[in-house]
């Protein structure tokens, strides 16, 4: 347990080594390695989670560097890369590594069907991924999130440019704005460190207060991690990143990376930048806040109008990432844990919607038709993972919208409420879309079948529900959308608002 | 005991919906559960009922939902008058559905049964929340659960009619959310206490806004014009449907939602001060004149009711808006009368549709003579709802009369009466029509099926029961007298 | 030197590093031709590099090494973290570039072009 932050690290790193020499030629066993990583990392996240709520943050020295005598007495500044746990750290990463486990049993059949021989390399890279995803989340040193972020992005572009040649098209789009925005981070720590000397983020904290450079490095990280994280108007990637990768990675990436890099930039605003990212020269929360509004508004409304399913669902993630960037941009206690609580939300249903995309094949919204005949559990478990992108009470999707209209009323911010609530109701339009698409438009026939004498009932479709692999986690992510609604309260004042005050 | 009741009665249903996905196979087996299920839950209502009138606290704290606001039920005097209402004519409108979902021999029957039961669900958790937050989680649970029972027949016109509904309810909804945070911030609880809970000293521009918020969230569901658009779309539902949520359960609720907002969120000293319920009466004053007035114009008998039934809800919001003890308790109960006399004319419309395929206003001539029983039944319904005495429709309309005189509000007065005389003119043309024309078309007597015609004249005579007599049966007229003294004392 | 001269060397670095990045941002912004905007990316991070270096260095200041006894002075050293930083930094762009190679690759073989505009009509 003492070494459980790096081991967090160490584990779907080694699985990704594991299968790059052993397992290249063999899906199997790299599925069976990588989910077992992933798995791994999962209740490893969770157990410090747990821990971190218990006993307050957990810090651990990489290779030991930074213990006392291992460097020049007088020199009290942390010189080593230190690991960090808090609750918000924590949060995000059991958040991340559980949907990357079950994004990773989700991918079985849909990596044996759409990737081929190439199986082993998505595991290997998409365990990659999850170790910069899990470093960014734990990590306590600036630069050193640069590096996990790099680390998580390359796997990242590399994934996406992993279908046809579509995908590498977007793929390369999203290498230059995704690269673009981590040199804009890097240029900011760089501004962070000229002003104060340290890169480690809780001696950041300490020496940053009213330094001219401030406000120059705050631009740059904001604008960074903004583009990485997909905020309105730097989301041009993620539509194409999503709608043209393969399945098996939109369902991978889809739920997870957006998530870690608002992580990341609530890092920076909260822990680090502190008061003066809200009342300095920068009014970044007010920036940040409307960027969120605008998205939230943008995002529902163009996904209203699509007819491709996974570009829907892209361009609602926009929408959606607004909502984390009004509870950033607010930063009351209440508003970040809206934010926090909706990155646990969104990162549920989004998975949910991309396994639903993934198993029933659908392109288009129009080729949903019949799902509810065809594979009726998928279909349920669609109707949950849209009521609550609606924000259908008791459903976690309502809870994070409670809150983030709680904390704009709070904060005297009407107007930022009325987006989140606009937001809502395009919201509707375009959820409603596919479920009327999926349950309620008329079946065709099947070729085979006799056509019936013009009655109401129709010739029911075969079922051809998708194999448990693809099943399974499908029907818990469902149900932990409804838990964690049910829950959400006790997510919030025993977890969440602790680590927001 | 007391902390029981109000889990049974949200039990009930959902032991019933998941019975009948369970037994979605074996027709007779399923809807025996739905019949107990509502069976029970008519039986548990009655019970609260009792308890309540005798002074006894129901209630029950679950677990907390947001922070300052756990799921909270508890029966009122209003909510146990509700609750009452629609588990009984759930129980009466089951035995409906039976023999009109298989005469009409409908598809989808089990999903049909199902979402009917999660509605009563819905209604049940309505009625018994004792503060807002509970109050939002099954106000949206029964927009959702009415979807699918809009969209029943799957047509084209189903699908737009529910996408219209879907509209109109979810906007509705997330107004009543803003609203409800918003008065969580100025008044620090989300409680409904009779009398109100926003402190006095807030500024009127605030007080405003607020007040059209929760009003806009309500008023949808009550079909106040011009919010009611909704309404006439969804009779393309099955008639039960048509019977219970849209003439009961949903609407219904938009009322009851007014009746919270008006006594226990705002309070009448408040609302009176602020000028607020002046304005929502005469918007319920229009609504019941023009409604009146564009049900004259519709030959299909089931949009004819849809219009009726806009006009007879402003009646309930009506007497909620003018503050008074007697005109708040008319408006109360009227939502029982109007529910009875309207659940017995969609009945009847039914039992012609499955009986002889009639949808029509200007189809039915004659028909008197096919179908006495359901034609009598018809014809009390309609004499009830025009407000004649000894009928149930005539206490509210009295009670309600005497608020807009107490009050001087001459306006009011009259509309009320050009609307009882505009209820005769598009209602009693049907009886004469059915009784004094002939038709080749309905010369034999073939009166509905008994599953169809037992629960009309079921309901037609509890129009006569309970206007001649509003304790008859429990003490329903003393709980809604009760819950609107409490609240402007 | 003038004293506006003076101020200009005493930053050379520091106008060096924004021309770069301008320039590299430039060239992703406004090229059509897919390897092009990789060279702006590379002249972006370059511009970068120079910028970290810059901070650390000193006039006069020494080689970073412990010579002897006793504490070394830091005032009399460069500053040997941000060049530790860059060796990284430049390992992740060289990374970033091969990705994006191989990327390239794959679209020159499957299409013939890297001409974005000829990339997305042959798609469509």
């Amino acid at each position: 347990m003492e070494h459980a932050p790096v081991l967090l690290l160490l584990a779907p790193l080694a699985a990704s080594i594991l299968i790059a020499v052993l397992a290249m030629r063999r899906t199997g066993v790299a599925y069976a390695v990588a989910t077992t990583a992933t798995a791994a990392a999962a209740a490893l996240s969770w157990a410090l989670l747990l821990r971190v709520v218990e006993h307050g943050p957990v810090t651990y020295l990489v290779a030991g560097w930074g213990e006392t005598g291992a460097h020049p007495p007088g020199l009290d500044l942390n010189i080593g890369i230190e690991l960090v746990v808090d609750v918000m750290g924590g949060f995000v990463a059991a958040v991340v590594a559980t949907m990357a486990a079950m994004s990773m049993v989700w991918s079985r059949h849909s990596v044996l069907e759409e990737l081929g021989d190439r199986g082993p390399t998505f595991y290997a890279v998409a365990c990659l991924a999850l170790t910069g995803l899990l470093g960014m989340c734990v990590t306590g040193d600036a630069f050193n999130l640069f590096v996990f972020l790099e680390v998580a992005s390359l796997a990242g572009y590399a994934l996406v440019g992993s279908g046809g040649g579509r995908s590498q098209l977007a793929a390369f789009r999203y290498l230059i704005l995704g690269a673009t925005g981590a040199s804009l981070y890097l240029l900011g720590v760089g501004y962070l460190y000229a002003a104060t000397g340290t890169l480690n983020m809780g001696d950041l904290a300490g020496l940053l207060t009213d330094h001219p450079l401030t406000p120059v490095a705050l631009a740059f990280i904001i604008s960074g991690l903004g583009l990485k994280m997909g905020l309105f108007p730097l989301h041009a990637w993620m539509p194409d990143a999503y709608t043209c990768s393969p399945s098996a990675v939109a369902a991978f990436i889809a739920p997870v990376f957006t998530k870690v890099m608002a992580l990341a930039l609530m890092r920076f605003l909260f822990t680090i930048f502190g008061v003066e990212a809200f009342e300095g020269a920068l009014p970044a929360g007010q920036i940040i806040a409307w960027m969120g509004a605008i998205a939230a508004i943008v995002g529902a409304g163009v996904a209203a109008v699509q007819s491709d399913l996974r570009r829907l669902l892209a361009w609602s993630s926009v929408g959606q990432i607004g909502y984390i960037g009004v509870g950033i941009g607010i930063g009351s206690p209440l508003a970040i844990a809206a934010a926090l609580l909706h990155v646990m939300n969104h990162s549920l249903m989004k998975g949910a919607l991309f396994y639903v995309a993934g198993s029933s094949r659908a392109r288009r919204i129009s080729e949903l038709r019949g799902l509810s005949r065809r594979m009726p559990v998928t279909a349920v478990c669609l109707v949950i993972a849209a009521a609550s992108l609606v924000g259908v009470p008791p459903l976690g999707g309502f809870f994070s919208k409670w809150y983030l209209l709680q904390a704009a009323i709070g904060a005297s911010q009407p107007w930022l409420a009325a987006a989140v609530i606009g937001g809502s109701l395009l919201a509707i339009a375009y959820v409603f879309r596919i479920l009327e698409a999926a349950l309620l438009a008329p079946e065709k026939a099947p070729a085979t079948a006799t056509t019936s004498s013009g009655g109401a009932v129709s010739a029911p479709l075969p079922r051809t529900e998708s194999p448990p692999s693809s099943l399974a986690p499908l029907v818990v992510v469902s149900g932990l959308i409804i838990v964690t609604g049910l829950l959400s309260h006790l997510i919030v004042t025993r977890w969440l608002l602790g680590a927001a005050g | 005991m007391n902390a029981l009741l109000p889990l049974l009665l949200l039990a009930a249903p959902l032991a019933g919906a998941l019975w009948i996905v369970a037994f979605a196979r074996r027709p007779n087996l399923r809807e025996a559960g739905s019949l107990l299920a509502a069976g029970v839950m008519a039986v548990v209502a009655g019970l609260i009922v009792t308890r309540v009138a005798a002074g006894d606290s129901v209630e029950v704290v679950l677990l907390d939902l947001v922070p300052g606001a756990p799921l909270h039920l508890r029966a009122d005097g209003l909510g146990a008058f509700f609750a009452f209402m629609a588990s009984g004519l759930w129980a009466i409108t089951t035995v409906y559905s039976i023999g009109y979902m298989r005469g009409a021999r409908e598809h989808a029957q089990t999903r049909y049964y199902f979402w009917f039961a999660v509605c009563l669900l819905a209604v049940a958790g309505l009625t018994l929340s004792a503060n807002l937050v509970t109050f939002f989680v099954f106000y949206e649970l029964l927009t959702v659960a009415t979807y699918p029972l809009v969209v029943h027949k799957q047509s084209a016109e189903a699908i737009r009619a529910g996408r219209k509904y879907l509209a109109y309810a979810l906007t509705a909804g997330l107004l009543l959310l803003a609203a409800i945070i918003w008065t969580h911030e100025l008044a620090g609880e989300f409680a409904l206490r009779p009398g109100g809970i926003l402190p006095p000293d807030i500024p009127r521009g605030s007080l405003w806004a607020l007040f059209g918020l929760f009003i806009g969230g309500v008023a949808v569901k009550a079909g106040v014009m011009p919010l009611h658009s909704w309404l006439p779309s969804a009779m393309v539902a099955p008639t039960p449907v048509s019977a219970l949520l849209h003439a009961v359960a949903v609407v219904k609720a938009g009322v009851f939602g007014v009746a919270r907002v008006v006594g226990w969120v705002f309070g009448p000293t408040l609302l009176a001060d602020l000028g607020g319920a002046e304005v929502l009466a005469w918007f319920a004053a229009s609504t019941i004149v023009l409604s009146s007035l564009i049900a004259l114009l519709q030959d299909n008998l089931k949009r004819r009711l849809a219009f009726s039934t806009i006009g007879q809800l402003s009646y309930c919001v009506l007497g909620l808006a003018l503050l008074t003890p007697e005109a708040m308790a008319g408006g109360m109960f009227h939502m029982l009368g109007h529910g009875l006399m309207k659940i017995t004319l969609f009945f009847c419309a039914g039992a012609i549709y499955v009986t002889t395929k009639k949808t029509r206003v200007s189809q039915l001539d004659g028909i008197g003579r096919q179908m006495p029983y359901t034609m009598i039944a018809f014809g009390v319904a309609a004499v009830g709802l025009a407000g004649f005495p000894p009928l149930v429709g005539f206490t509210a309309k009295w009670f309600l009369l005497e608020g807009t005189t107490a009050t001087g509000h001459t306006a009011f007065s009259v509309a009320l009466v050009l609307s009882g005389v505009l209820n005769i003119a598009y209602l009693f043309p049907i009886v004469l029509r059915a009784f004094f024309r002939s038709s080749p078309d309905h010369a034999e007597r073939a009166d509905a099926r008994p599953a169809l015609l037992a629960p009309l004249l079921v309901t037609a005579a509890l129009t006569i029961v309970i206007g001649l007599a509003p304790d008859a049966l429990l003490p329903l007229w003393s709980l809604v007298a009760e819950a609107a003294a409490e609240v402007t004392r | 030197m003038s004293p506006v001269l003076d101020e200009l060397m005493a930053r050379l670095n520091y106008i060096g590093y924004v021309g770069l990045t301008l320039i590299g941002f430039y060239a992703m912004i406004t090229r059509a031709h897919l390897m092009r905007q990789v060279v702006g990316l590379v002249i972006f991070q370059t511009g970068i590099i120079v910028f970290f270096i810059s901070t650390a260095a000193k006039w006069g200041g020494a080689l970073p090494i412990a010579v002897g006894e006793g504490t070394p002075a830091p005032v009399e050293h460069m500053n040997p973290l941000p060049h530790a930083l860059m060796l990284t930094a430049i390992v992740v762009s060289v990374a970033v570039q091969g990705v994006a190679l191989a990327l390239l690759i794959r679209l020159k073989r499957t299409y013939g072009t890297l001409d974005e505009d000829e990339l997305v009509q042959q798609m469509d």
